[in-house]
This record gives C-alpha cells, sequence and structure tokens, in this order.
C-alpha cells in the first residue's frame, strides 16, 4: 500500500529542487499540486482541505536554504506523521483477560482480521479466545468458528436468541484464564443509527481494552464519513486496514487515521492468516516521501 | 435553456460536490466544463449528468436457461446479491439454481444456503477447498429444467492476475453447455468503494467479459459516481442496485434515481 501515492508524490517536489531560495507563489504551486494530488489518490476531499490549510500555515517563504525540496519534504513528513500516529502496542488489563472488540463496516473484514489478530497475539505466546458477537451475517458464527479451529484458537458463541448476550460476555471474562477475548461484531453503516447505538450500548457495558475500527483500505470518498460516525458511536482507540492489498494509494487510510484522531495499528494484505502486520507510522510516512 | 455564468465559488462547489460522489477527478473537471458552457442552472446540471450516465439496460434473462456469473472483490455483496436475484426469480416463479462455486472462503457455502434455504429454489454446493469447475459443471449437468443459473464466485482482489485467470477457467466450464453461456458476468461494485471501483472494472475487463454492474451499499451517503467513468471507457452499463441487507433491498438501475441522488433530490438513497 501507499506505493503508488510514492510515486505520485515525487513529481510534486521535483520542481522545488535546488532554487536556493522558496517565495510565496512557490508555497502556493506546491500546495496547488499537492491538493490534486492526494484527491486522485482518494483521499476524503474535506481532509484534504484541512490538510492543505494546515501545510499552508507552515509553510514560509525563504531565503538562502540549500534545498527548498528538502524544507518541503520535512515539513509533509512532521504532517504525516502528526497524522498517521506512533505505533504502540495492544493495551492490556493488567487484572484478567483483555477484550478488543472489532466493529466497522459489512464486508469490511472484522471476521477475518479478528482470527489474524488473534492468530497473531497467539504467536506472540498469549491465549486467545474469537468470540462471535454478529447475530445477523448468515453464518457468521460458522464462519468465525472454522477460522478459529484452523488456526488453534478457542472459539466461544455469545449469540443467543438472534441477540448479542452481553451478561454472557461478562460472566465468561470474570471466569475465563485465557489472555485476550476478540470479540467480532456485526457489520453496519455509518448511517444504520439503532446498529450504532447497539455498538455503543455493548462497549459501555464492557468498558473494552481496545475498540478496533476494521476499515477496508478501497474505501473511497465515505471514509471519512465512517471514521466519524464510528468514533462519535463508540470508544475507538485504533484503527486496523484490511484488504491493503487491494489499493497501492492509500486515500482511504489518511483519510481515517485523520478523523478517527487514532493510530493504524496493523494492516491485513490478503486472504490468508499470515497476512496481516503490525503498521508503522513512521516507516509509511517516510516511503511515501521517499525519504 | 441558458443558465448564468458561474462564479469560482460555485465552480468549487459543484466540483466539490462531483469529487464526493465519487466522479475521478478527470471526469468532474469535464463534466464542468460543459456546465460552464451551457450556464448555471440546476436543469443543465440534471441534463448534462444525464446525458453522460450509464443507460439502463435490462438483466439478459430471456433465453432458457441462462446462467448468470457474480463477480468483484472481496466482501462487496457478492453472495447477497446472488440470494436477492434468487429470490427475486423464485417470486416470478422461475425455475432457480442457485451455484455456490466460492469453495475458498471459511462458510461462504453456509452463507449461502442459509440465505437461500427457504427459498423454493436448488442449491448445489461443494466441500470447502474443492474444485468450483466441479460444482458448476454438476449443477449444469443434472438441472435441464432451469430457467436461471445464478453462479457465486469467491471473492478475489482486481490485482491478483492468478484468481482472474480461475475465473475465466470458471466461465469456460460454461461455454462447454453453450456458447451463449453465461448471459450475464455481473462484477459487484460496493458503493462505499467509490472510484476504487472504476479501477476494478478496469482490472476485472482484461480477461473476464463484464456485461453489467452491480452497485451495492446505496444505503449508505455514497453515490456510485464511478460509473460514469466505467461507463465512458468500457461501455458497461449497471444493471442493479442494492441498498441494504434484506432480500427484497435490489432494484433495477435507474440514471434519474442515481443523478437525483447525486444532487441532493432525495434522501440519497435509492430505495424510494
Ligand atoms: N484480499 C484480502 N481480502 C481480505 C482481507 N481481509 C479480509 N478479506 C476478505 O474480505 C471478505 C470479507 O471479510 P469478512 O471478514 O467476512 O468481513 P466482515 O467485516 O466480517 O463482514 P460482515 O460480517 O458481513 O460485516 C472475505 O472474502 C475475506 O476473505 C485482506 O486483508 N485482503
Ligand atoms: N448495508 C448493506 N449491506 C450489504 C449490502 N449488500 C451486502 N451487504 C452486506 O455486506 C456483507 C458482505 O456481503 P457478502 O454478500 O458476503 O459479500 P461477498 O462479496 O459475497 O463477500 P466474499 O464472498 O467474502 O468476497 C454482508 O454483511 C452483507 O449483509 C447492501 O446493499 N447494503
Ligand atoms: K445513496
Ligand atoms: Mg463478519
Ligand atoms: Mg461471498
Amino acid at each position: 500500500m501507499f506505493e503508488g501515492l510514492a510515486k505520485r508524490i515525487q513529481n510534486v517536489f521535483a520542481p522545488f529542487g535546488s532554487k536556493g531560495l522558496l517565495k510565496q507563489e512557490d508555497i502556493d504551486q506546491f500546495l496547488k499540486d499537492l491538493r490534486w494530488l492526494l484527491i486522485e489518490a482518494d483521499v476524503s476531499l474535506p481532509v484534504v482541505n484541512e490538510l492543505v490549510e494546515r501545510l499552508r500555515e507552515k509553510l514560509k517563504p525563504q531565503t538562502g536554504i540549500v534545498s527548498p525540496q528538502d524544507y518541503l519534504l520535512k515539513t509533509v513528513y512532521e504532517e504525516l506523521t502528526a497524522l498517521l500516529g506512533s505505533y504502540r502496542p495492544l493495551k492490556v488489563n493488567p487484572r484478567g483477560i483483555s477484550l478488543y472488540v472489532l466493529a466497522g463496516l459489512q464486508g469490511s473484514g472484522k471476521t477475518t482480521t479478528a482470527a489474524k489478530l488473534g492468530y497473531f497475539l497467539k504467536r506472540n505466546g498469549k491465549s486467545v479466545v474469537l468470540g462471535a458477537a454478529d447475530p445477523y451475517r448468515p453464518a457468521g458464527a460458522e464462519q468465525l468458528r472454522v477460522l478459529a479451529s484452523e488456526n488453534g484458537l478457542y472459539f466461544e458463541s455469545f449469540v443467543e436468541n438472534g441477540k448479542v448476550d452481553i451478561a454472557k460476555i461478562q460472566s465468561f471474562m470474570k471466569k475465563s484464564l485465557h489472555d485476550v477475548l476478540i470479540l467480532d461484531t456485526a457489520g453496519r453503516l455509518h448511517v444504520e443509527t439503532d446498529m450504532l447505538q447497539e455498538l455503543s450500548m455493548i462497549n459501555k457495558q464492557l468498558n473494552p481494552q481496545e475498540v478496533l475500527l476494521v476499515v477496508d483500505a478501497m474505501l473511497g470518498q465515505e471514509a471519512a464519513n465512517i471514521a466519524k460516525s464510528f468514533k462519535e458511536a463508540a470508544p475507538v482507540s485504533g484503527v486496523i486496514l484490511a484488504k491493503a492489498d487491494g489499493d497501492e494509494l492509500g486515500g482511504a487510510a489518511l483519510s481515517v487515521a485523520y478523523v478517527s484522531g487514532v493510530p493504524i495499528l496493523f494492516m491485513g494484505t490478503g486472504e490468508h492468516i499470515r497476512d496481516f502486520e503490525p503498521f508503522d507510522p513512521n516507516e509509511t510516512a517516510a516511503m511515501i516521501l521517499g525519504i | 435553456m441558458q443558465g448564468k455564468a458561474l462564479t469560482p465559488e460555485q465552480e468549487e462547489e459543484l466540483l466539490s460536490k462531483l469529487i464526493m460522489a465519487d466522479f475521478s477527478l478527470k471526469k468532474a473537471q469535464a463534466l464542468l466544463e460543459q456546465i460552464k458552457e451551457k450556464g448555471n442552472n440546476v436543469d443543465v446540471i440534471r441534463e448534462v449528468l444525464l446525458s453522460e450516465a450509464p443507460p439502463f439496460e435490462p438483466l439478459r434473462d430471456t433465453s432458457v436457461p441462462s446462467v448468470f456469473f457474480i463477480i468483484g472483490v472481496n466482501g462487496v455483496g457478492k453472495t447477497t446479491t446472488v440470494a436477492k436475484l434468487a429470490h427475486m426469480y423464485a417470486k416470478q416463479g422461475k425455475n432457480v439454481v442457485v451455484v455456490g462455486a466460492d469453495t475458498f472462503r471459511a462458510a461462504a457455502q453456509d452463507q449461502l444456503s442459509t440465505l437461500v434455504n427457504r427459498m423454493p429454489v436448488t442449491y448445489v454446493g461443494g466441500e470447502r477447498g474443492s474444485d468450483s469447475g466441479s460444482i458448476l459443471y454438476k449443477a449444469l449437468l443434472e438441472n435441464p429444467q432451469a430457467s436461471v443459473f445464478l453462479v457465486d464466485t469467491a471473492g478475489r482482489i482486481h490485482t491478483s492476475r492468478a484468481l482472474i485467470d480461475e475465473l475465466s477457467k470458471l466461465i469456460k466450464v460454461g461455454k462447454k453447455f453453450s456458447e451463449e453461456f453465461p448471459q450475464e458476468v455481473l462484477l459487484v461494485l460496493d458503493g462505499t468503494q467509490g472510484i476504487q471501483g472504476y479501477r476494478q472494472a478496469m482490472s476485472f475487463v482484461q480477461g473476464t467479459p463484464i456485461t453489467g454492474l452491480v452497485l451495492t451499499k446505496m444505503d449508505s451517503t455514497a453515490k456510485g459516481g464511478m460509473i460514469f467513468s466505467i461507463w465512458d471507457e468500457l461501455k458497461i452499463p449497471v444493471k442493479l442496485v442494492c441498498f441494504g441487507q434484506q432480500l427484497d433491498d435490489i432494484d433495477f438501475y435507474s440514471p434519474q434515481r442515481v443523478v437525483d441522488a447525486i444532487l441532493g433530490n432525495n434522501g440519497g438513497g435509492n430505495n424510494d
């Protein structure tokens, strides 16, 4: 992911090679080019506009600097790393089992990601349970059960009579000797207010260590709206980008990170259980800018 | 019908509206040029958009039997669309065979069979990991009475050549029975993925004879502007629009409704 953006962004910096000075009109031209580039990279338009305004405030005309290009690169790099957040490990409950709730749009990749994250944590020595909490998707629990059993993870269903059984989750967590419970919730749209309400209730009653928003890296302009609505409905603490193998521009990633204000923690890069890796914001920003 | 010239603010506003409706930048700019020539007027804008929108084309379901393939990237709504179409044709009294040719994803077969098990349709599936071509072969061979075969396929990322090739193999199985097969290869595009759908279509057409598009998840705030670019470049029409998870949340595509939603003349939904 981001390779396409990296390739194109070089052209925006190129004209400012070694001119020795940077005038206001150069800055204006640079920002104009950058704006079109970000739009073409599928970053949501309101996010593009805000980003460009933030850069406009930061960038000042320069005289006698060795390389205006380096100055521009450095400023954009700082902005990008601020936007992408910094790497941190998942929060752990010191007093018992850690609960990670996965939420997101229909088909974004939650169930697959639950298994991938579980497998990742298992390889790091944790005892992991995948918990089914999606009453709506036909065979959704079965999908999670199959993935758990194929990958040596524990499985528990918390769906009773077409509902998520919160009390069952609570009592399971009280008794459990496992390290981690990953809760796979139903897909919901950012405009389905009753479904967002349900998510909000689950989180209020369970108080998880992490609420992870699983987003499709292939999202278009909707990315900003999605991040905003989920953030309002639940205490989203991190983002997992699924299907990063389907996108080379990274526009949705930038939009979601910007609007949610929480870091991207992991990235899914394929359908297989091992196609999953921690996300490193600094490395990514450097890669995008080719530095 | 002649409108006033656009102010720079109005130009910017219109361009923003089109970009946020998932038009490509190139297409949005071209439309803006056309509108600038004709003047700023809501009727002008609507007329320009309508003249550029893909036209309505009905499903090719008149020959008996017809075979439809439902294809697309992961999680866009293929399986749900197959169930919706099965429901639609079963209600019309057609003899429907649903073919579960996704042998890759965990519980894909259970998902589809659960969705259709209360419908008066025939379901033909197979074990996970088994050959999808054999499932289709078996379905076509054993159901001479069918009027329509709806084939659900595994999700695949458009840049994965191997998986796209596998899809053409599946289509070849159909050809063994009749040169007319498949009547439809429907590429499902997730509305929330916006302009990415354009890139998916551009990739899938290389090797797959796509006959139409299905736009899903239009119960979101997505508007589907990418179908304009797909029509420009590939002349692939849109056939169906889906707007929810229930079996009835599907309708034929209508250029008027899509344009109205883009311009914000209704709640943004297609389910009026
Ligand atoms: N290529 C690719 N496919 C992925 C990735 N993550 C998930 N998928 C696929 O995306 C599709 C949808 O994934 P699910 O895990 O079922 O999505 P979900 O969010 O649980 O879906 P609902 O429960 O219906 O809302 C499946 O075909 C997955 O195999 C990824 O990183 N790359
Ligand atoms: N809101 C909404 N959800 C939809 C729509 N169509 C499908 N979905 C949901 O999207 C999710 C994925 O749908 P599927 O039909 O499993 O998608 P798929 O393309 O078959 O997925 P894979 O086989 O994993 O590639 C499910 O939760 C569906 O209920 C729609 O029009 N609107
Ligand atoms: K809509
Ligand atoms: Mg799921
Ligand atoms: Mg499917």
